[in-house]
């Protein structure tokens, strides 16, 4: 019951409006209850780790409700409830507060059932479930003029590929189940089939395809700076926050396990892609004039590094790449608020036109400058471990994609620093439509994510030491020799250190 | 229980928080006794470990404390162990002994600064971040003392974050610092893949199992990393740039500390550059060509303060000219004797710039011995021991690393470097003939400074004069003797350079007052109102051989462009390639509006089709 309770809260607290009606507030403490209740949950999740439910459901379609809180899922659980408790909190909708929080909520319990489900078909279900509040909160509730038309460029980039990855799921249970005797869609039982060559390629292309559209990954990005772009900056948060882990969660979860041999075949295509990401994200961020599209591109360039260290296919990159994947997740919707309160005040995102904050908030930019901090990798701060690991693990793979990979690093600073630069420093002093609205909730929802980048910064280890055994075990069912990393090499050389 | 070292870290960050925290409700004065005292107390825990090493047998002068764990990497843990040695205790002494200096100075300086609780508590934070740097036992924890002095240069640069200028510089630096730290984590990421640590003694015990090529990368990426922090060309570009940092600052972090890191770095990992002798001659030639480039800067700026951060990047030239051909005593040496004179003058400048209401144009100041005569004569003392003249301090370190490349057979850059000594002494007093000479230039009057900024003036101007007689010619030297054990611990090193070459000395002397003759001809007999030299070649050095410029243009615009290009190309031209397919299936979806029911048939459709289309696939399949 431990693992579905934050799940359960989400979907009760987006039912809450049913009987709220339009009291805006009354609706609003609900979804904040709600997502701290589900926070508290995930976070006692974690202590109990791991956790494992399984309810058969048809089984003659081999279909069972299975759900599972391992090192790899539930911190990536946890982040999705943290990221809900602040997102609420930074948003004050009163037109339709029903809809929009409600949708806030099922994002999250979506998301949350991508991450902790084990059986393909109920992986699915949530998979796609996860598209409609997506789809609803960038056209409904969007901001920009085209908010509509990039709901559905969200929706078409969404329902694609997904409809592939329905293909390839049951191209998957099928062609296994003459080895398992039986139709099955549970990952264990999957996993032990060792599929032909040929049959594992193209549904790992297919499972590639739709996973990397989530992330983005280049060149599937292209709907990525309008979603981001034209909703409302706390949905761009979860967007970016969020959603995007769930993609590179189920590369992870899924696709290696389940295709180890074509995963090995395509993996330098994929690392290739990866750099693209990485150094076109960057490049853009340099140079956008919208604060915001610079955090949007941010993280196409960062996730295109955590992609990078998924793909080296070693445990030391699995575990930095979750490491980071938590680690982005903190700072990036930490970013995405904080910069939704400047353009909220300055009425505004284009970065000329910004400036001088720091003289009118002090404790405000003490948070930005923190989070920009964590975000450029500052060592000590919790951006910084994840990188780090993720670099080491990709170098110990290909020392060529390092290289590359880490020229993000500069990129990172400069573009960072100019971030905050322009909007908190410097000598313009825009005309504020508003004052800045970062009172005292608002700042007890970031101070969570102030002490975790600190916290994690220091202590990384609390995160990597419970995701490393599950790294090792699907490196380990990945490739049984050439990939893994020696890892009797590195346990003995702490006396050195 | 830890060792009392940790203390020396604990008391600035203590300073820093409390100056931070409270800082902006307690009065100047109180902000001052805090964070003066933290460093001051900081001082005396460097002390206390100098006479404990000291009163330990040569070999085993060596102080380790573990702080914590930290845990990555799946059970691999790195240890984060602070380590104080002759190498690291001799940085410590002057890291907090001249930053308290410049601290209690600075209580002076910024006293009508609204932001002096925020000035405090950087520089406090600094403080730790530097000392963090020196007393690292291992790559891991001075990568993050590396990174931690270059978050604190790049606050302290932008302190008036106000003038585009100085938020202009504050990014500049911090980008080429980052590119420094890039290459420092790259070697790290070497050391670590291939011997499996990164402790310093293992490395370096290691060191030697590895391959040629792999051991003069970790190398070259190690000086790459030494370059960006201590501004050797051509990563120099920030360093002159950063004197938009209130002055203090300048003497503190961009002249007597930081930016020596990088010969810290060098210096303490000797070992490696002993096994990669190629890139230890790359660094001497670099340094000595830095020195020489930088010196011909100077002679020709007009900002007073300058002139001073060219000099300092010449300087920092001599230094991996010494390190560089394993004279890592000489290095240290001048590293030493360096924190004393330009922390000097860079006060005194500052001192100046308090009392002419912050003109930095040496061409509009004049005749100020007479109405500062405190400030002008500790810079009189400064210039003289930059330029080299016996007996200040700086005349017996250029000397030491003069004679040793002379001696070592290192005749190129002997007389590179003797030539930069010759310009040294030229722009030194080029400056202080102008400034402190002749008669005022532009109208008012300066005042003399106020106790709590001459006392570590005069200070430091003792320390200028008397530091030098640590190594005296003809084989008296307490630094080689503090410092051997320490360099001979991971085995041989190779041979030092010969001692005193009087040959050297001689030269050197010489070309230091040819330095000050000319200046006194140009500038000090006939006190000219106006810069007398002209024509091209002036103009090329004013504009600093316009590298700056080289780099906007073929570095920084580029990338900007393709930045720019790119975002173009994003919003128009993948765009309309995924766009085609996206209308083609968004013309059906306007199809079957009006309801949102059409997107669920449509999706139900999607549903079936895709289910048939894996059957029919299957069923084919032989």
């Amino acid at each position: 019951m431990l693992v579905l309770s934050p799940l359960i809260l989400l979907a009760l607290g987006a039912l809450a409006p049913l009987f709220l009606g339009s009291r805006a507030t009354a609706i609003r403490t609900v979804a904040l209850g709600a997502s701290v209740l589900a926070l508290i949950a995930s976070v006692i999740g974690i202590v109990y780790a791991p956790q494992h439910i399984d309810i058969p459901w048809l089984k003659s379609l081999g279909l069972s409700l299975s759900l599972h809180l391992d090192g790899l899922s539930m911190f990536l659980v946890a982040l999705t409830a943290l990221a809900t408790v602040a997102v609420v909190a930074f948003s004050d909708e009163t037109k339709r507060p029903g809809g929009y929080y409600s949708l806030i909520l099922l994002m999250a319990a979506t998301a949350i059932g991508t991450f902790l489900s084990t059986n393909l078909l109920v992986f699915y279900v949530f998979w796609e479930l996860m598209i409609i509040p997506g789809y609803l909160l960038i056209g409904t509730y969007g901001q920009g003029a085209n908010s509509r038309r990039a709901a559905l460029k969200f929706l078409i980039y969404s329902l694609v590929p997904s409809a592939f990855l329905l293909v390839a799921i049951v191209a998957l249970a099928v062609s296994a189940a003459p080895a398992l005797g039986h139709l099955s869609f549970s990952l264990s039982q999957l996993a032990s089939v060792r599929l032909p060559a040929a049959t594992q390629d193209w549904i790992f292309l297919l499972f590639a395809a739709s996973f990397m559209v989530k992330v983005p990954i280049w060149p599937l990005h292209a709907w990525m700076p309008d979603a981001y772009g034209e909703s409302r900056p706390q949905v761009a948060a979860m967007l970016s926050g969020v959603l995007s882990k769930t993609g590179l969660y189920a590369l992870i979860r899924f696709a290696f396990p389940l295709l180890p041999d074509a995963a090995r075949l395509f993996a330098p295509a994929l690392a290739v892609v990866a750099l693209i990401s990485i150094l076109y994200g960057a490049w853009i961020a340099l140079t956008h004039r919208d604060g915001r599209m610079v955090i949007a591109y941010s993280s196409l360039s960062h996730l295109g590094l955590v992609f990078l260290g998924v793909v080296a296919l070693n445990a030391l990159g699995l575990d930095g790449a979750v490491l980071q994947m938590l680690n982005h997740g903190i700072y990036a919707v930490a970013l995405f608020l904080l910069f939704g309160v400047v353009e909220e005040a300055a009425g505004t995102r284009l970065l000329s036109k910004l400036g001088g904050i720091a003289r009118k908030a002090a404790l405000f930019s003490g948070f930005l400058w923190i989070a920009v901090l964590a975000a450029l990798g500052l060592p000590g701060l919790n951006g910084f471990a994840g990188e780090f690991l993720l670099l080491l693990g990709i170098f110990h793979t290909s020392e060529v994609w390092a290289w590359i990979a880490i020229a993000a690093v500069v990129f990172s600073a400069a573009y960072f620093i100019r971030l905050f630069q322009l909007t908190a420093q410097g000598p313009t002093e825009p005309e504020l439509r508003q004052p800045l609205r970062f009172g005292p909730l608002r700042i007890a929802a970031m101070v969570p994510f102030i002490l975790l980048i600190f916290y994690l910064g220091w202590a990384p280890g609390q995160v990597t030491g419970r995701v490393a055994p599950v790294a090792q075990s699907i490196t380990r069912q990945e490739a049984s020799t050439a990939l893994t990393v020696p890892v009797s090499n590195l346990s003995g050389e702490a006396r050195g250190l | 229980m830890h060792s009392v070292i940790v203390l020396a870290l604990l008391f600035p960050a203590l300073g820093a928080l409390l100056a931070a925290w409270i800082g902006p409700r307690l009065s100047h004065r109180l902000i001052a006794w805090i964070c003066v005292g933290a460093v001051s107390l900081s001082f005396l825990v460097a002390v206390a470990a100098f006479v404990r090493l000291s009163g330990l047998p040569a070999a085993h002068r060596l102080i380790q404390d573990t702080l914590f764990t930290w845990n990555v990497a799946g059970g691999t843990p790195i240890h984060f162990t602070l380590l104080v040695d002759p190498i690291s205790v001799l940085f410590m002494l002057v890291i907090t002994g001249v930053g308290a200096l410049i601290h209690l100075y600075s209580a002076g300086y910024m006293d009508d600064d609204e932001g002096f609780s925020r000035f405090f508590w950087q520089m406090n934070l600094f403080i730790v971040a530097m000392l963090l740097l020196v007393m690292a036992g291992n790559f891991f924890f001075l990568l993050v003392g590396w990174a931690g002095v270059g978050l604190a240069s790049y606050f302290l640069i932008g302190f008036w974050y106000k003038r585009p200028a100085a938020v202009a510089a504050a990014k500049k630096a911090f980008v080429v610092n980052v590119v420094g730290d890039v290459a420092l984590t790259l070697a790290i990421f070497l050391l670590f893949v291939n011997l499996g640590h990164v402790g310093y003694q293992t490395v370096f015990r290691q060191f030697s199992i590895l391959p040629v090529a792999t051991r003069d990368l970790v190398a070259a990426l190690l000086f790459v990393a030494a370059a960006a922090k201590s501004a050797q060309f051509p990563l120099h570009i920030w360093l002159p740039d950063a004197m938009e940092g209130p002055t203090p600052v300048s003497a503190l972090i961009h002249a007597a500390t930081m930016v020596t890191a990088g010969v810290y770095l060098v210096a303490r990992a000797f070992p490696i550059f002993g096994l990669a002798p190629s890139v230890a001659t790359t660094i001497a030639w670099v340094g000595g060509f830095t020195a020489l480039f930088a010196a011909t800067i100077a002679i020709a700026q007009d900002d007073i303060k300058r002139v001073l951060a060219y000099s300092t990047v010449s300087q920092l030239g001599y230094m991996f000219m010494a390190v560089g051909t394993a004279a890592y005593a000489a290095g240290v040496f001048h590293f030493l004797t360096h924190a004393f004179f330009k922390a000097l003058l860079f006060l005194a400048a500052g001192s100046v710039i308090h009392a002419l209401g912050g003109e930095q144009d040496m061409w509009k100041m004049g005749g100020l011995r007479r109405t500062i005569p405190l400030t002008a004569a500790t810079f009189l003392v400064g210039t003289l021991a930059i330029s080299g003249i016996p007996p200040f301090a700086g005349f017996f370190s250029k000397d030491e690393i003069l004679g040793g490349l002379l001696s070592g057979g290192q005749v190129g850059l002997w007389a590179i470097g003797t030539l930069a000594a010759g310009l040294t002494a030229f722009y030194m007093f080029r400056l202080y003939f102008v400034v402190f000479g002749g008669t005022a230039r532009a109208p008012g009057h300066a005042h003399e400074s106020p106790p709590v900024m001459t006392v570590p003036l005069v200070v430091l101007a003792v320390l200028s004069t008397v530091g030098g007689f640590l190594v005296l010619p003809g084989g008296y030297n307490l630094i080689e003797s503090w410092l051997l054990p320490a360099l001979t611990r991971f085995g041989p090193i190779p041979p030092l350079p010969p001692p005193t070459n009087w040959a050297a000395m001689a030269v050197s002397l010489a070309m230091a007052l040819i330095g000050f003759g000319s200046a006194w001809a140009l500038y000090g007999r006939k006190a000219p109102q106006v810069e007398p030299l002209h024509g091209p070649l002036h103009r090329l050095l004013k504009g600093k051989w316009y590298i700056d410029e080289l780099g906007e243009w073929l570095i920084v615009r580029p990338a900007l462009w393709l930045g720019s290009a790119l975002e173009r190309f994003d919003r128009k031209g993948l765009d309309v390639a995924f766009s085609r397919v996206g209308l083609l299936v968004a013309g059906w979806g306007e199809s079957l509006r009006p309801t949102q029911s059409g997107y669920v048939r449509r999706y139900a459709l999607g549903f079936a089709l895709g289910v048939m289309l894996v059957v029919a696939f299957l069923s084919l399949r032989p």
